[in-house]
């Protein structure tokens, strides 16, 4: 039995693109894109829709009273900010493995404050 | 028996209603308007020469003794001696039998007098029509709802309400932080500086409202602000002719929890608007004192509508002066997975032809 991906493959994809390095879908992870489109389209579709459901409630106790704040009444009558103390961490640099590539996961200064990283 | 204020033409005799459109009171028989001033003037006229025979009879068989149960009062009708039963805290309302607006007079006098009231600007075909607008913005609204669901009755009801007003000083203090990164070439280097920050200000309040009856559940209430009390009137039972009245049951100290966190809350929002420059600014601990504080009495316009469908009873609010109109709606478990799919599927399938072109081009 033919399958989706041979029909698209041997179909109308290759005859728009051939079947050259160029437009190639050879080597295209059917499963993985699937997955990926299926759990994109139904965790966006979930939060938009639990948005829109929000509307149905319109019933909310008031924790706090903006409304009736007389205009122009607010005076701040006192003001400090006393500093108490600092702490500096320091992380030892990573270097890219291939240099001029594209930083992976692992690249740059992410990656927390795991492995060399130090409190003064 | 307690004194009871009805509203009758002067000129027909017939039960007048205050009038919306007018803000007068306006017979429906015979379209004469009255200021109610006037009217209460009249009626005040007509109590002190009632012409009333004061003889007392014996009452046969069962009576209800104090204690049978305190929450229901008889009064009777003086336009056609019909019985109007209330609950203890019934304060208007309109008899039953022949439909004359009455004004249970003791309910509002003495202390009990509310300060203020701000008069119904709306109508019930207002409330009506924004019931259906109500229903008419929500996506997962059950198909049949809005169709089958029965308008049970619509109430123009005065709510008590306590007004607190309070000039407060108030104080918080706050943890915050100011974070620094920099580098060299073999470090990243991040300063998290820690600070206290102390705020104190003068802030006030003004008609913060707090609904006085147990009967009103405190959030609908809540959701249906803000009243403008700047068009709120002195105080006239002639107003609440032709609507339901309560007088309050819950009381000033049993709403301050309710109005303190709200004030408290305002205040610490407003002290914190003025910390500025940090990276992070956390709330530790905020406290108010009030000065000059005082509690008004009002009683505010509500338009309550109860319906019911598939034998479940919704209710709906309106504030009867700005129309803000409040109610939770059933969501259809049906329609909330069809849209979702529905969606999903397009997003889907967008993501999918996405990814195609993009691993090609």
């Amino acid at each position: 039995m033919e399958t989706v991906r041979g029909i698209i493959e041997r179909g109308y994809v290759y005859s728009v693109y051939g079947n050259s390095s160029g437009g190639s879908l050879a080597g295209f992870d059917w499963a993985k894109a699937i997955v990926i489109a299926v759990i994109a389209g139904a965790l966006i579709s979930l939060i938009v829709n639990l948005i829109r459901k929000r509307r149905h409630k319109s019933v909310a106790s008031k924790s706090e009273a903006n409304t009736y704040i007389v205009e122009g009444s607010f005076h701040l009558t006192a003001s400090s900010d006393r500093f108490l103390f600092s702490e500096v961490f320091k992380q030892r640099r990573q270097r890219d493995i291939n240099r001029g590539g594209p930083q992976g996961p692992r690249g740059g200064f992410g990656g927390g404050f795991g492995g060399g990283a130090r409190r003064f | 028996m307690a004194d009871i204020q009805e509203y009758k033409c002067p000129q027909c005799g017939g039960a007048i209603n205050f009038d919306i459109n007018s803000q007068k009171m306006k017979c429906p028989y015979c379209a004469a308007e009255f200021e109610p001033d006037t009217l209460k003037a009249y009626d005040e006229d007509l109590i002190s020469v009632s012409g009333e025979d004061k003889i007392k009879w014996e009452t046969p068989g069962k009576v209800w003794q104090e204690g049978d149960d305190s929450s229901l009062r008889v009064y009777v009708c003086r336009s056609c001696g019909g019985e109007i039963v209330g609950d203890a805290n019934l304060g208007a309302t309109s008899c039953p039998y022949c439909g004359t607006p009455v004004v249970l007079m003791g309910q509002f006098a003495g202390d009990l007098k509310p300060d203020c009231i701000i008069p119904f600007k709306l109508n019930k075909e207002t409330a009506k029509a924004a019931l259906k607008s109500h229903y008419k913005k929500k996506p997962f609204t059950p198909k049949n709802f809005t169709d089958e669901n029965h308008l049970d009755k619509i109430t123009g009801m005065y709510v008590p309400f306590w007004l607190f007003d309070v000039d407060a000083a108030a104080d918080a203090r706050f943890a915050a932080t100011k974070v620094r990164t920099w580098f060299d070439a073999e470090y990243v280097y991040t300063e998290t500086s820690h600070f206290s920050v102390i705020r104190s200000g003068d802030i006030s309040f003004r008609n913060v409202p707090a609904d006085g009856s147990s009967k009103m559940a405190d959030d609908v209430m809540e959701s249906i602000e803000p009243f403008d009390p700047s068009q709120a009137l002195d105080f006239q039972t002639a107003y609440m002719a032709g609507y339901v009245a309560d007088r309050y049951d819950v009381s000033i100290a049993e709403n301050e929890d309710r109005v303190n966190k709200r004030i408290s809350e305002s205040a610490a929002k407003a002290l914190a608007g003025t910390v500025h420059g940090y990276s992070s600014v956390r709330t530790e601990a905020n406290s108010v004192t009030g000065k000059n504080s005082r509690v008004r009495y009002a009683m505010y316009p509500v338009w309550i509508l109860n319906t019911t469908w598939k034998d479940n009873k919704y209710s709906f609010a309106m504030n009867g002066q700005t129309g803000k109109f409040v109610g939770n709606i059933p969501v259809s478990r049906g329609r909330f997975f069809a849209k979702f799919g529905i969606l999903a599927g397009i997003i889907a399938a967008a993501v999918f032809v996405a990814e195609i072109l993009y691993y090609i081009l």
